[in-house]
């Protein structure tokens, strides 16, 4: 097992990992500077995108300090994995276009069949700034 | 989909998680500041969330010199589903190998860990978490 970085480089022995239906760790720093983390479903576009609830502590530590850690691991094989870090872009998921995407991805639908309960869903973005990898 | 809440403990349809083989995503803070993030394996020991790190990774030097963690277990079949602990770590050394020991158990089904050395400076953090939460 060796731990590597690779710049801004995504190896590509490790794309799948990009485009697996699994979730990514979303690590943020909180109001008081501590990390916090959870789950989300997510894309790879040469970025990652996911959304939040515009309710979210995650929302509002982004809105803060928009650097993160985005960790995902390989279901089947709990010591590979790949780890980006950036700096957030925080938007709005103009009509779902972005939930829209997570539906086809994840579910096979044309759109998320739950409700949203917020007047408007942000989207986040992240062009890693640094790649590691574990394997 | 149930909102993440805070818990004063965790609740007992959360504890198939803490007994699982999963994973543990543990995120510290980097020495600029910024959040770093990777998984771990872990032990629930009686209330006690703990994991084990080699002496020169990053995440131990990260934790030295701030000790303020997040630790997220989620489930493999539905992420929707976790439980995130907030607080700070104690390390010390993992004397006789006793925790990879532990370890070996759990995810392998082994008495000792086949890559352990003797004196290798594994350590254990313990965490004390000062907020739980749950989701799903």
């Amino acid at each position: 097992m060796a731990v590597r970085e690779s710049g801004i480089v995504i190896p590509e022995a490790f794309r799948d990992l990009l485009e697996a239906k699994t979730v990514a760790l979303i690590a943020t720093i909180g109001p008081n500077g501590a990390p916090q983390a959870s789950p989300v479903w997510f894309l790879w576009a040469e970025e990652i995108q996911f959304r939040v609830s515009s309710s979210y502590q995650k929302y509002k530590n982004l809105q803060r300090d928009p650097r993160m850690s985005v960790t995902i691991v390989d279901p089947s094989r709990t010591d590979r994995y790949i780890e980006l870090r950036g700096v957030a872009t925080v938007g709005i998921d103009h009509n779902d276009e972005l939930g829209n995407a997570l539906a086809r991805k994840y579910l096979g639908l044309e759109s998320l069949p739950w409700e949203n309960r917020h007047d408007f869903t942000p989207a986040i973005s992240m062009r890693p700034e640094r790649v590691i990898t574990m394997s | 989909m149930s909102i993440a809440h805070a818990v004063e403990t965790v609740p007992a349809e959360y504890e198939d998680l803490l007994a699982s083989k999963t994973l543990m995503s543990v995120a510290t803070i980097g020495p600029d500041g910024a959040p770093h993030n990777s998984p771990v394996w872990f032990i629930w020991d009686s209330g006690a969330l703990k994991f084990a790190v080699q002496p020169q990774v990053q995440k131990l030097k990260n934790m030295r010199r701030d000790e303020r963690i997040s630790a997220t277990i989620f489930d493999p079949n539905n992420a929707a589903r976790y439980i995130e602990f907030r607080g700070t770590v104690d390390i010390a050394p993992d004397t006789d190998d006793a925790f990879g020991d532990l370890l070996a158990k759990k995810y392998l089904d082994l008495d000792h860990l086949p890559w352990s050395q003797p004196g290798n400076g594994r350590q254990v953090l313990t965490l004390n978490a000062t907020r739980v939460i749950v989701r799903g």
